[in-house]
């Protein structure tokens, strides 16, 4: 593990991938929770043009500064978009995501035609450019490192200073605008920090893949914490997590595979994974506690069954669970099972009377209460005990078990 | 004293004169209830006070003084459609935004500011719920919530939009008895209200609007039939139509 | 609306930047047989055979990629305006666009494929695919003449016996030039003879200059595989860096056309000393000269490198 530190081979793109994914993690919270993920994508396409003029600028007048040409022209290219897509949002009061979508398409579109005109004329430089494109972590040097740790630093800086300002921007705008907060200059500086993270990230896992590493973190995150702060930390360790596995699975595995899709597809599954497993609100969770639950309501419905004589016809799983609560033995009703099926009888029947008591007819009330029986809490059965003066007779005559006068 | 003082104040708001000429005074240490008819202007007269909006012609101040310089003095309570409630915080932290205003939001958080937010919180109610998400709670919770961050504000004017829109009657009873203790501390408070059957028992001055001043000073005089009719009857009816109509040729449709 | 304008008129501007050659020429009408080849190497033994019987006109030039080569404007007249096409088959030309109009033609010869029918025993392959630079071995390339001379008489069959008398001439000088280039690789040390360049093109040259007998596969190695456009992962750099070690290599040699980050990787992550040749090689692209030019160049610069 060490290794990938040390060995001057991998640790350049190693850190590099590394750094990537932490900038990008951690703005990439800032627009999802302004639902404007896309502006990601969107603004790493329009980086592609300024990357083709960069390079074409540097190496035509000094060919000694390309890297920092194609970083300042992707910088600059990217914030054009984004001048763009704000004037056709709020000038030409087209919508977000068609806004959105045109300086993609258009930008993207340029930036292919220039580099195309470049396939005849200048080959070499071509090659430079789909660097880019789809990253190539595995040429990067030490002194990218020095570069990319340096802008990563002003992102991680930068968040820190301004973590109240986010919050309160990003939670209540209003409040924010009521409090004098200079909402512009602080959107201004995120956006600048968006167009750095895309920058750092272009030589790893190139404009193509770059929204990737700005939307999988934070989703990511989002399923494990409440809490701003640790949104915040989780998605950036998340993305730094994506970095060096990526960077890792494409030297260990047998074939070798290029390290930009890598990092991309590790940010993925940590996602895919955060969605399905978190506990409280990953996908899979939340069908098992639905599945308890109805589960719960069947077995509840044997015993009320049970409770009042009837037949029935049980499925045997249900009958087996009930005997291991114990509310069952054999076919017959234990002492906790009379009780418990008691319970549900008496808040059915409370659930009735309090219908009745809001206005309801007398024979409309019965199903509300079935569904309402096995979802009422002891709190608010005290409740409607108290509210309703501790009826003793639900709507049709029948008695309420258990309700002391 | 005076706390607010309005003078021949008119907004436009998108085009829309939605503010014509109004013009009044508010005394300190009373609760004030903002009350009209849908589209009157009465949260444009709260943005218009803390310089959201600009008006076209007039002015307001507070304590003798334009609001710039009274800033910290006075606290604003905005609806709360604009909140988004997936945001990952928790209930302290969202009071603990009140600070902001005093402080600015570069200092960090110390013991001290935790215990005086518990105490706002505690205040309302809701010390409880300190940790927990600010999407858990209901309706009338929140809004207890957001009391507690203007609370911590410690503004001696507070202004208060549609605090209790959606929020139940218990919830609405503790808000009051809230507000009836912050009056008792000498602080003044304008509240936007739209149920007209609450207005006689909550407040001890009323100003009636219809993007006029209908009129302005204690329940009694101004909660009147003749003056309801003014704001909510046929002859208001005009009021909303001429606004439309403007709003229609001032932007070309 | 002015920022409409304003890219409008930069992407008119950008539209310049592509330069197109004057074809005008090559369409002319004037009774020859007009043949179209795709690369540089295949259009100047194309134009030795057939001489003025033919107008021969090569799309790819310069340092152009033919691996990713994709039509640009005009080039599918040229296909559709060709009477005969040669190709190099052997999967070089993987650009879609390309690919499909040669396929589409009737009447394409693609060189590599029809020496691969000749001798298939010489053909090589790297990692499971066919290595398709046959051209870096001139022996091996003039297998390819037979398969010109027969395409161009099927063209016109009356210039016939002048296509072979042709044909045979260009084979006697690419064998004498053939032996010529090993005699001249074998006065380097044998130590020394150890080829590292930026993409696998040179497996062929390798074989038939570098390598006496067997055991030629360790004398050329590169980071990028077949084709340059592929994304280039660690473990290429660690196993281009090993060789290093082991073999003691000094010097690696970059091609013209194709990007020097990974050979600079390579240097700065070797434990002893080695330099980038600083006169680069011609791997994909014919360069200056014609072919054989091409290849003596090659040979010249590794020699001159590789005596320091």
């Amino acid at each position: 593990m060490l290794e990938f530190f040390v060995d001057p081979i991998l640790r350049a793109p190693t850190i590099g991938s590394m750094l990537m994914g932490l900038a990008s993690g951690l703005i990439g919270c800032l627009a999802f929770l302004q639902k404007r993920s896309l502006v990601g994508e969107a603004l790493s396409h329009a980086a592609y043009p300024g990357v083709v003029l960069g390079l074409v600028i540097a190496a035509a007048f000094f060919p000694g500064g390309i890297s920092a040409a194609i970083l300042v022209g992707a910088f600059l290219s990217g914030l054009l978009g984004l001048f763009v897509i704000h004037q056709m949002e709020k000038r030409l009061k087209i919508a977000s995501d068609a806004a959105l979508c045109f300086v993609l398409s258009v930008f993207f579109g340029v930036g292919v035609c220039i580099a195309s005109g470049l396939q005849i004329s200048h080959a070499l430089w071509l090659q430079k450019i789909q660097v880019f494109l789809l990253g190539e972590a595995a040429t990067m040097m030490d002194g990218h490192i020095f570069l990319y740790g340096g802008l990563t630093l002003a992102c991680v800086l930068s968040v820190i200073s301004l973590f109240r300002f986010l919050e309160i921007l990003h939670f209540d705008p209003e409040y924010a605008k009521a409090v004098n907060l200079p909402s512009k200059a602080v959107h201004t500086i995120l956006y600048i920090l968006l167009m750095v993270a895309i920058v750092v990230g272009m030589r790893s896992v190139g404009v193509v893949l770059m929204s990737s590493m700005l939307i999988a973190p934070p989703s990511a995150a989002r399923q494990w914490t409440t809490k701003f702060s640790s949104f915040l930390i989780l998605s950036g360790a998340l993305g730094l997590l994506s970095g060096f596995l990526g960077n890792a699975l494409s030297v260990w595995s047998l074939a070798p595979l290029p390290t930009g899709p890598m990092i991309a597809l590790v940010a993925t599954a940590i996602c895919l994974f955060s969605l399905f497993f978190a506990p409280e609100r990953g996908f899979l969770p939340k069908l098992i506690r639905v599945t308890h639950f109805q589960l719960r309501c069947k077995q509840e419905n044997i015993l009320k069954a049970l409770y009042k004589k009837r037949t029935i016809n049980p499925n045997p799983y249900l009958l087996w669970r009930m005997r291991t609560k114990g509310w069952i033995k054999g076919e017959k009703l234990t002492p906790e099972g009379y009780s418990q099926a008691e319970k549900l009888v008496r808040l059915h029947r409370l659930w009735e009377v309090y219908l009745v008591h809001m206005g309801q007819e007398s024979d409309r009330v019965h199903h509300s209460a079935e569904e309402m029986e096995h979802i009422l809490t002891p709190e608010i059965e005290i409740q409607l005990q108290a509210l309703l003066d501790n009826p003793t007779q639900d709507p049709h005559q029948q008695p309420i078990p258990g309700v002391s006068r | 004293m005076t706390v607010v003082c309005v003078e021949q104040l008119s907004v436009h708001y998108d085009k829309t004169p939605v503010l014509w000429e109004v013009d009044f005074e508010i005394p300190v240490g009373l609760i004030v209830g903002l009350v009209g008819p849908n589209g009157a202007g009465k949260s444009t007269l709260l943005k218009t006070f803390i310089g959201l909006l600009r008006p076209i012609s007039g002015g307001c101040t507070f304590f003798g003084k334009p609001y710039k310089e009274v800033q910290k003095k006075v606290a604003y309570v905005p609806q709360r459609t604009s909140v988004d409630w997936n945001f990952p915080i928790h209930v302290l932290d969202v009071v603990l935004m009140g600070l902001y205003g005093k402080r600015g939001p570069l200092k960090w958080i110390r013991k001290e500011d935790r215990a005086l937010a518990k105490q706002a919180l505690d205040r309302v109610g809701m010390l409880p719920f300190a940790s927990r998400q600010i999407s858990e709670l209901s309706g009338g919770q929140q809004q207890r919530v957001f009391l507690a961050r203007a609370l911590l504000q410690d503004a001696d004017l507070l202004l208060m939009d549609e605090p209790f829109a959606g929020v139940d009657m218990a919830t609405e009873k503790a808000l009051m008895e809230v507000f009836v203790q912050l009056k008792e501390e000498g602080k003044t408070l304008v509240i936007v209200h739209h149920d007209l059957t609450t207005v006689k028992n909550h407040f001890d001055w009323v100003i009636l609007l219809n993007s006029c001043l209908i009129d302005c000073g204690p329940v009694a005089e101004v909660f009147t039939e003749e003056n309801l009719k003014k704001a909510y009857g046929s002859a208001a009816y005009l009021v909303t139509e001429t606004k439309k109509l403007t709003r229609s040729k001032t932007s070309g449709v | 609306m002015r920022v409409s304008l304003l890219f409008f008129s930069l992407v008119l501007c950008l539209f310049g930047c592509g330069s197109t050659r004057d074809t005008s020429s090559w369409f002319a009408d004037n009774g020859k047989t007009k043949v179209l080849c795709t690369t540089g190497m295949i259009h100047d033994i194309v134009a030795r055979v057939g001489q003025d019987k033919i107008d021969s006109h090569a799309l790819i030039v310069g340092e152009i990629d033919p691996h990713s080569y994709e039509l640009v404007k005009g080039d599918d007249d040229k296909i559709a305006f060709a009477q005969l096409v040669f190709g190099n088959g052997l999967n070089l030309e993987h650009g879609a666009s390309l690919r499909y109009l040669l396929a589409e033609h009737p009447h394409v010869v693609n060189l590599g494929d029809e020496i691969q029918n000749k001798v298939p025993q010489k053909i090589l392959k790297v990692s499971g695919e066919v290595d398709p630079h046959v051209w870096m071995d001139v022996s091996l390339w003039a297998e390819g003449i037979d398969a010109i001379v027969l395409a161009l008489s099927k063209e016109d069959p009356a210039s016939s016996a002048f296509y072979e008398q042709n044909g045979a001439l260009l084979r006697q000088e690419m064998l004498s030039e053939h032996s010529l280039l090993q005699k001249a690789m074998r006065l380097v040390p044998d130590e020394k003879r150890y080829l590292v360049t930026s993409h696998d093109a040179f497996h062929y040259f390798a074989r038939a200059y570098l390598a006496q007998g067997e055991g030629w596969e360790a004398r050329c190695v590169a980071p990028e595989g077949l084709a340059p456009e592929g994304q280039l992962s660690s473990q290429d750099i660690k196993r281009v860096a090993q060789h290093l070690t082991q073999y003691e290599i000094g010097v690696v040699f970059p091609e013209s056309n194709i990007n020097q980050d990974a050979l600079k990787k390579v240097i700065s992550c070797c434990s002893h000393k080695v330099r980038c040749s600083d006169k680069p090689l011609y791997g994909d692209a014919i360069g200056p000269g014609d072919y054989l030019d091409m290849i003596r160049h090659n040979v010249e610069i590794l020699k001159e490198e590789w005596s320091q």
